[in-house]
């Protein structure tokens, strides 16, 4: 306890002002001689002790607002924590307890709630408590209260839920919480988990406000050995036979055992039946062991996909004590087919061949190849393509070819233009759309070029972002134009002389996401042709999946993802390539049958993955007998690793450390002005001075009404007047 | 008949001789009766009694005395010569008064007169004064009325306690059947009162109390804060009158009654006293009780 204004305690001399006003303003007794007290000691009032003891409270009331407000007006503040925590003895008691689906192992959950309810149960009648119920986001169910009952029925409503766990919002909600207590009292902070590691990555650093108090209540280190399965990921094969689509279906099985380090290895390796359920219906099994701590896949046979249809598929993994990882869900639908036309030059049909190649291995999507010469081009042939390839061929084609290509660029279709040898005379398709050559790079003397970077941001090569995912150095360019990039173009590789590589005349088309893909197309300039004529690129492993992305992005493709996790945001096409939903919008049921209106933006619909299992989306006046769309979701996969988190680990963290105990030093080294004018003490006492006035104006109209003579006279003859 | 033109105690209190207090207020009071109803005497033989210290041997029958050879005293029926004893109540408490006189100043005055009284009656005349004890013993006889008054007078306040032992002591100091005049504030608890007082009426005694009080007591209308003090014990106790007056007047009312009813229920006459009235109502109380003795006889 300290004071800012130590001065104005001077002011307490005023308690001798009203000491000196009762002592002068008294009513000195008469001492009065009579015969006997015989009758007086009968009477049971002693009005007099009453009123004196009155006076005396008057007296003890004026002087306590006297001191109160003396007192408020030297500014008290609070200093220190110990003076914090013994100042008061109520208690403000958080409870951040864990709900995650991790929670369902065995009897956690219920030694968990056990444990919330005790903790509650112990509040005292001026202790207030919190209850924060997290996962992967932190929900605060109850503000501080003193109602432990509200408290414990809160805590037997809280179900566990399919989503991962994460501490570090938890605990900075229960940090604000505990902040906007103040400072009086008790402050505890307990938390009821079974402390996953997954839930504290090494990086998460928190503090709590200085005076805190930390428990942990760790259901999950009572066991020795904890062994979960899961199925933690499906991988489809899409393959064509004719008409006829096959899907093979592999998916991967963890067997994950946690052990106490004090306990024996575990020997008893994984004994399971794997099923493969399409829509609803088992189609396969397999069985499989596993040892601990390993995974292995699970390959099915493949399976024929209905076409036009959507297909829903479940991978469940029998026998295990946590259940909700169990099943794997997606869905599957019939590859996407994308229609590409190759123009060649005419004349000479083995350029071609190794982007035909290419393109003819193509699975998700599937890619639809016609192949022409730059002669034979007729503007029909780009009925339901949506890709042109124009290889070393634009100086070919005749005016009216190039100008229905470049319709079709605009009207949305994409344009691969590889540019060689016509390129020089600057006509044609190039000049269509700005672009012009420097000069021709000879590279064949000397070091052959090479790619030295590309943009890995850009959808074409997004793929290549990991490390050692792509190798483009490789690739020996011999010749190349240099090309000057139009306005508006980006360069998203270049050689090692700096020039561009590849071009991409409409970038924003792609940072649109393809939003704008309707209303224009996307072009790539790649400055040399798909063959090994003028490089070696054809000849890398890198030139598969570099055409792929090449020709997927042109033709603005992307692939239908089958499943999603709890706690992702989906985003469901809408059929027919609608960018916003007609009518009166979509519905959606969620697995648990709980049904919600959803409006399609620019992507088509958004929806906040929050259960594991089928979400279906229906138009809301469409005929039920319309198939609706269907998203698959899992939950996350982090959850079924029941490592644990080593609780002094944990603490050592949530404790301050050496730059938190500064920022709780900073806070501790508040000046006592800020201190003060956070804390406020002064208007409590100012309030409590108020209040003690009231109280003595009415105590002392109270006593004078009391007082009030009341003469009663007897006669000797027993007449009262 | 009117007694206001009856001296008042202030003014009796200016006079220093009780001798000439009591002939003031007696003759004043006797000059007002038209005809005495209560003198004259007979001279018929009533019966012998054993002689008693204290009685004149003059009315020792001798010839009794030759044949049986012990003391008779020969008794008269009607005799006016009838003893009168008054016991005055002499404890601290009767130092009291609000007015002119104190209690204990009255009950002197009226003993004064009631021994005046009874010697213009040719009674006999004694007189006992006590507090916690008996102070002062003065047999009955016919002239014993200057002793009797020379005690009144320089009697003084004295302790105090229950009423209880001295007034019993005063029972059997009263041997003769007499007449018996208790004068005292009574401060004492009704049933003790009542049974010491059909102690005298038992052995034939004619019983008159006189209980004084002092307007104070009897209104008790004080104001103020108080610190009562007790005249006997010393004891105090603060006090609010306006919140305990009628508490205070409620028990001393219900104390007069009880003494009242009970009283006069074992035939004892009981006069309440405002001793800020003059002395001529409880002379004619007195008068009243002694026309009652004589019809009795």
């Amino acid at each position: 306890m300290g004071l800012l204004a130590p001065l104005f305690l001077l002011g307490l001399a005023a308690v001798a002002v009203p000491i000196l006003i009762h002592l002068r303003l008294r009513h000195r007794s008469r001492v009065v001689r009579f015969p006997s007290l015989m009758f007086i000691s009968q009477a049971p009032y002693r009005s007099m002790r009453r009123r004196r003891l009155r006076d005396v409270l008057l007296l003890l009331m004026r002087c306590l607002a006297v001191a109160l407000l003396a007192l408020a007006f030297a500014r008290p503040l609070w200093q220190g924590d110990a003076a914090a925590g013994t100042a008061s003895s109520s208690r403000l008691v958080v409870v951040l307890l864990d709900n995650s689906f991790s929670m369902g192992f065995g009897d956690r959950w219920q030694r968990a709630a056990a444990a919330a309810e005790s903790a509650f149960g112990d509040l005292d009648a001026a202790d207030r408590g919190a209850l924060v119920v997290y996962s992967d986001e932190a929900e605060l169910q109850s503000a501080p209260t003193t109602d432990a009952a509200l408290l414990a029925a809160m805590v037997q409503d809280v179900e566990v839920a399919p989503r991962s766990t994460s501490l570090l919002p938890a605990i900075q909600m229960a940090r604000g919480v505990l902040a906007e207590a103040g400072e009086l009292g008790r402050r505890e902070l307990l938390i009821v988990s079974d402390f996953q590691r997954s839930s504290w990555t090494p990086e998460n650093v928190a503090a709590l406000p200085a005076g805190v108090e930390l428990r942990l209540v760790d259901v999950g280190g009572e066991d020795e050995e904890v062994r979960n399965a899961a199925v933690t990921d499906v991988v489809f094969d899409h393959s064509r036979s004719g008409d006829r689509e096959q899907v093979g279906i592999a998916a991967r099985v963890s067997h994950l055992v946690v052990r106490e380090p004090s306990a024996a290895a575990a020997g008893t390796p994984l004994r399971a039946e794997v099923d493969l359920l399409l829509d609803r219906e088992v189609v396969q099994t397999r069985a499989v062991e596993l040892g601990a701590d390993s995974s292995t896949m699970v390959n099915f046979a493949p399976e024929v996909l209905e076409r036009q249809r959507t297909t829903r598929g479940t991978v469940r993994l029998r026998d295990d004590a946590l259940t909700a990882d169990n099943e794997f869900r997606f869905v599957l639908s019939p590859a996407h087919e994308v229609g590409v036309l190759v123009i060649e030059p005419d004349g000479d049909r083995r350029r071609g061949r190794y982007l035909e190649e290419a393109l003819a291995l193509g699975r998700r999507p599937f890619f639809r190849v016609n192949r022409v010469q730059a002669s034979g081009f007729q503007r029909s042939m780009l009925d339901g393509k949506s890709v042109v390839v124009i290889n070393d061929a634009a100086q070919q084609l005749s005016a009216s070819a190039g100008n229905a290509v470049a319709g079709f660029v605009r009207n949305g279709g994409g344009l691969l233009l590889s540019v060689e040898r016509g390129m020089t005379q600057a006509t044609g398709l190039p000049r269509e759309f700005g672009v012009t050559s420097e000069r021709q790079a000879d590279r064949l003397s000397g070091s052959a070029g090479s790619l030295a970077w590309f943009d890995t941001g850009h959808p074409v090569f997004d793929v290549f972002a990991a490390a050692r995912s792509g190798d483009f150095s490789s690739a020996s360019f011999f010749r190349y134009h240099r090309l000057v990039p139009p306005e508006g173009a980006a360069a998203i590789a270049r050689f090692d002389d700096g020039a561009p590589a590849l071009l991409d005349l409409m970038p924003e088309t792609a940072e649109d996401g393809g939003a704008a893909g309707a209303a224009s197309g996307r072009v790539l300039v790649l400055p040399t042709s798909f063959d090994t004529f003028w490089n070696t690129l054809p000849l890398q492993a890198v030139f598969l999946p570099f055409v792929h992305r090449s020709v997927e992005y042109l033709a603005g493709y992307s692939l239908p993802r089958s499943w999603y996790r709890v706690g992702e945001v989906a985003q469901v096409e809408l059929p027919g390539g609608q960018a916003e939903s007609e009518g009166d919008g979509y519905v959606s049921v969620a697995p648990s049958g709980r049904e919600s209106r959803i409006d399609a933006d620019g992507g088509g619909l958004l929806l906040d993955v929050e259960e594991p299992g089928f979400y279906e989306f229906r138009e809301v006046r469409a005929d039920v007998s319309i198939e609706p769309l269907t998203l698959a979701s899992n939950v996350p996969m982090a959850e079924s690793d029941l490592s644990r988190l080593d609780p002094d680990e944990f603490m050592s963290r949530i404790r301050p450390r050496e730059e938190e105990s500064a920022s709780a030093t900073e806070a501790a080294a508040l000046t006592p002005e800020e201190r003060e004018r956070r804390q406020r003490l002064w208007w409590f006492l100012i309030a409590a001075a108020a209040l003690v006035l009231a109280a003595e104006t009415l105590f002392g109209n109270r006593r004078r009404a009391a007082a009030a003579p009341v003469v009663t006279a007897w006669s000797p003859t027993g007449e009262q007047s | 008949m009117s007694y206001g033109r009856f001296v008042d105690t202030g003014t009796l209190a200016r006079i220093s001789s009780l001798d000439l207090l009591a002939k003031t207020v007696v003759e004043g009071f006797v000059s007002g009766l038209h005809r005495s109803p209560f003198l004259g005497r007979s001279m018929d033989f009533a019966e012998y009694r054993a002689y008693q210290p204290g009685d004149d041997i003059r009315r020792v029958d001798w010839k009794l005395f030759c044949r049986t050879d012990r003391f008779y005293v020969k008794e008269f029926e009607a005799d006016t010569n009838t003893n009168l004893t008054i016991a005055l109540d002499v404890s601290r408490s009767m130092d009291f008064g609000t007015g002119a006189v104190t209690k204990f100043d009255y009950g002197r005055y009226l003993a004064a007169c009631l021994g005046y009284f009874a010697s213009k009656q040719k009674d006999r005349i004694g007189l006992v004064t006590f507090d916690s004890e008996i102070v002062d013993f003065v047999p009955p006889a016919a002239k014993h009325l200057q002793v009797v008054l020379h005690t009144i007078d320089r009697i003084e306040p004295g302790g105090g306690g229950s009423l209880r032992e001295p007034l019993l002591e005063v029972v059997d100091a009263v041997r003769r059947r007499s007449m018996v005049v208790l004068i005292s504030d009574f401060y004492e608890d009704p049933e003790t009162v009542i049974r010491t007082a059909a102690g005298f009426r038992h052995k034939g005694n004619d019983v008159i109390l006189f209980h004084l009080l002092d307007p104070a007591e009897l209104r008790f209308d004080f104001d103020g804060e108080l610190d009562l003090r007790d005249l006997e014990t010393g004891a105090r106790e603060a006090v609010m009158p306006d919140v305990l007056r009628d508490q205070y007047l409620e028990l001393i009312r219900e104390h007069t009654r009880t003494l009242d009813r009970s009283l006069v229920e074992a035939g004892i006459d009981y006069t309440l006293v405002d001793i800020s009235q003059p002395l001529d109502a409880a002379l004619y109380s007195y008068l009243s009780s002694r026309l009652y003795a004589m019809k009795a006889r």
